[in-house]
């Protein structure tokens, strides 16, 4: 579980903003994203139809989850696969190490995987005396700097070719270059022995198709091929909510996930996975387990509002059209999932630790409009906050007392909005109270503890009368 | 009660649902869809190649069995491949491109029914071969995309491990959109088989959002579609 809290939160995005050079990095990297969505989203001319019933899909696959759950198990069994359902982290932590162990692998490569972030999986596998292995160009290098991704689909966002050079000499002992070539096949050349001879694979999943029995999994760099395909033993970690009903779902999803989260009409990869190999079949794994994850995530569905937040495909967009996230990054967040998205799962993932991400928002509302199911983000994290505020099933934000100082006195204006009279009188006050740093019916400059309200912007005037 | 009927329980409740309410959404249906690609040949043959060279792979266009085992012949040999993987056909018997390498001093690997003993082996082999055809069951011509599914005779191998791919599919299979190719190749298959839809040699845009082509699986990506 994270730990970190809104001080945390405060200090890390406050060093974050002003790192100027951090901040470039983040306004080249998600330019370029958007530059090659919008080019892509052009181009199709059916994108706005397809999220639209990508959308419906969702809705109605939510909408009978249990049903789908028992029978994708069911028809994941008879294709030969071992399911386990997990409550939470640790349930899944442990049924995967324990895998392993029994495996007897002493590496496990990893495809992209947020969710075994979320299960904080890599620390339970070292403690065990398993090496795991990150295969995705990003992840690989963001588990050489022993740190954590810093973005949902591009987890080295927030480092320059010139940081990656300079890692991989250090670490892997070759002549520094800036040139992500050179990078790229240094990686390639590190990693193919290791995906040769590793005894169990470790990925994600984007959709499990009920009717089927199949698991999906997207991916550029072909890490998820690799993973799922030359091990003995692969492990599926999936979210519950990532199952679709039927085969010819699929197509809408697929036609605006890559659209959105990369600019591309399709990744590069799109693997189906049915179940363990056939005797006389070269490839694919012996054993294939499938773990599906709560953890939170059917606390997410009692809440009417929240439960939009399971049609969410993981594809990252939000983050890159989001003005905190592109000024702060997603270390500053504390928890794996990070930008608008992360703000609203990571509370009910992740608890107290998380329970202050829902502020964390200008609300500008850029992220409904690149989603690609329509998520209503802002209505979200504002039906957070209000749980917050009433303390409904979330904890309680132990804010900086500054903050707290001004939540209590909107608290007390907001009471006092109630009574018209009383406003009325107290505006008549503030006005005569005012009069002496009035120009032109505006508050300009204000002393005191006001003149932060002021320093930046100017207030009209309380008026006596009208 | 098991865990797992313990969390669709919650699941259940949380959905505050006792009993099935509506079915399940009605069928969306694939996107109603010309059927006249047939006539469309050429037309799709085109823009599947326009968009596989958008994303890296390089198109000869339509070709003959014959001229497909020369172009083979002409890969193996401007990459300097000494050894090939060669997938069994969908269409046609892919000996004639194994047989043609094979005359041209290529060591070719032609993947069959495993024992369990020979596993290493030949995932050994396969991983030293430079080179790997195969015929793809399907193309999409809006995206630029290879459909294969894989066999005892086809392994996934064949398009992972080889630094070179060159990817052959019938003009005839190839189809206008995903959905076409998802129904095409159909549910029972996607039950049973390992599918890959493949387009364009592997990249990545991890550094700075850069595309670097040939990540973990073939840096090039020869295609053609084939005619009768």
């Amino acid at each position: 579980m994270p730990q970190t809290s809104p001080h945390d939160f405060f200090a890390a995005s406050s060093a974050a903003t002003a790192d100027l050079e951090l901040r470039r990095k983040l306004e080249n990297a998600t330019g370029n994203h958007l530059h090659h969505v919008a080019e892509t989203r052009a181009e199709f001319p059916a994108y706005d139809t397809e999220r639209d019933t990508a959308r419906q899909i969702k809705e109605d696959a939510i909408q009978h989850l249990d049903e789908l759950l028992v029978e994708l198990k069911n028809r994941l069994e008879a294709n030969g696969c071992k399911v386990f359902i997990a409550a939470d982290a640790a349930e899944a932590r442990d049924y995967i190490v324990d895998v392993a162990r029994r495996s007897g692998a002493k590496q496990v490569v990893k495809g992209k995987s947020m969710t075994t972030e979320e299960i904080e999986l890599n620390p339970a596998l070292t403690a065990a005396g398993i090496e795991p292995v990150e295969t995705d160009l990003g992840e690989y290098i963001v588990q050489l700097r022993r740190e954590t991704p810093s973005h949902i689909i591009t987890p080295a966002i927030h480092l320059s070719r010139e940081d990656i050079g300079q890692l991989f000499a250090a670490k892997l002992g070759i002549e520094y270059t800036p040139e992500p070539e050179q990078l790229t096949a240094a990686a390639r050349e590190r990693l193919r022995s290791i995906f040769l001879g590793a005894g169990m694979g470790v990925t994600g999943a984007n959709f499990a198709i009920m009717e089927t029995g199949t698991l999906v999994l997207v991916e550029n760099e072909g890490n998820g091929r690799f993973s799922s395909t030359l091990p003995e033993t692969l492990v599926v970690l999936m979210g519950i909510e990532k199952v679709i009903p039927k085969l010819a779902d699929l197509s809408h999803f697929l036609e605006v996930l890559a659209r959105t989260a990369t600019g591309q009409k399709l990744t590069c990869y799109t693997n189906f996975i049915h179940g363990p190999r056939r005797a006389d079949e070269l490839d694919g794994p012996r054993e294939v387990h499938v773990v599906m994850i709560d953890n939170g995530r059917s606390r997410m569905l009692a809440d009417p509002v929240l439960r939009e937040a399971l049609y969410c495909l993981r594809c990252g967009a939000c983050l890159n059209v989001c003005p905190v996230y592109r000024r702060i990054g997603g270390h500053a967040y504390g928890v794996p999932y990070s930008g608008p998205i992360g703000s609203i799962v990571s509370p009910n993932l992740f608890g107290a630790a998380a329970a202050h991400l829902p502020f964390a928002s200008t609300l500008c509302g850029a992220c409904r409009d690149i989603c690609p199911v329509k998520i209503d983000i802002p209505r979200i994290l504002l039906h957070l906050r209000w749980k917050e505020g009433r303390g409904d099933g979330l904890p309680q934000v132990a804010f900086p007392r500054d903050v707290m100082r001004t939540r209590r006195a909107m608290h007390r204006f907001a009471r006092l909005a109630r009574h018209p009279r009383t406003i009325r009188l107290l505006t008549r006050c503030a006005a005569v109270v005012a009069w002496p740093f009035t120009r032109d019916g505006y508050l300009r400059r204000m002393p005191g503890a006001f003149r932060n309200w002021t320093r930046t912007r100017d207030f009209r005037a309380p008026r006596s009368r009208g | 009660m098991s865990a797992f009927h313990k969390i669709i329980a919650s699941v259940r409740s949380a959905l505050e649902r006792k009993v099935d309410t509506a079915p399940i959404h009605p069928d969306n249906g694939l996107a109603v869809l010309p059927s006249s690609a047939a006539a469309r040949r050429a037309e799709l043959t085109a823009q599947f190649g326009r968009e596989l060279e958008r994303v890296g792979g390089h198109f000869y266009g339509s070709l003959t069995k014959a001229e497909a085992r020369d172009r083979a012949v002409t890969i193996a040999a401007e990459t300097a491949a000494r050894s090939a993987i060669v997938g069994a056909g969908v269409t046609f018997d892919a000996d004639l491109i194994a047989k043609g390498l094979a005359r041209n001093r290529v060591e070719v690997m032609r993947p069959d029914r495993l024992k369990e003993k020979d596993r290493a082996a030949t995932r050994d082999r396969v991983a030293n071969c430079e080179l790997g055809f195969i015929e793809a069951d399907y193309a999409i011509a809006s995206t630029g995309t290879f459909c294969v599914v894989a066999t005892a005779q086809r392994p996934s191998s064949i398009t992972i491990l080889p630094a070179t791919n060159f990817i052959v599919v019938a003009a005839d299979r190839i189809l206008p959109t995903l959905a076409d190719v998802i129904a095409a190749v159909g549910p029972e298959r996607f039950a049973t088989h390992r599918v890959a839809l493949i387009t364009g040699p592997s990249r990545t845009a991890d550094i700075e959002k850069l595309i670097v082509i040939g990540v973990h699986g073939p840096r090039k990506l020869y295609a053609a579609a084939i005619t009768p």
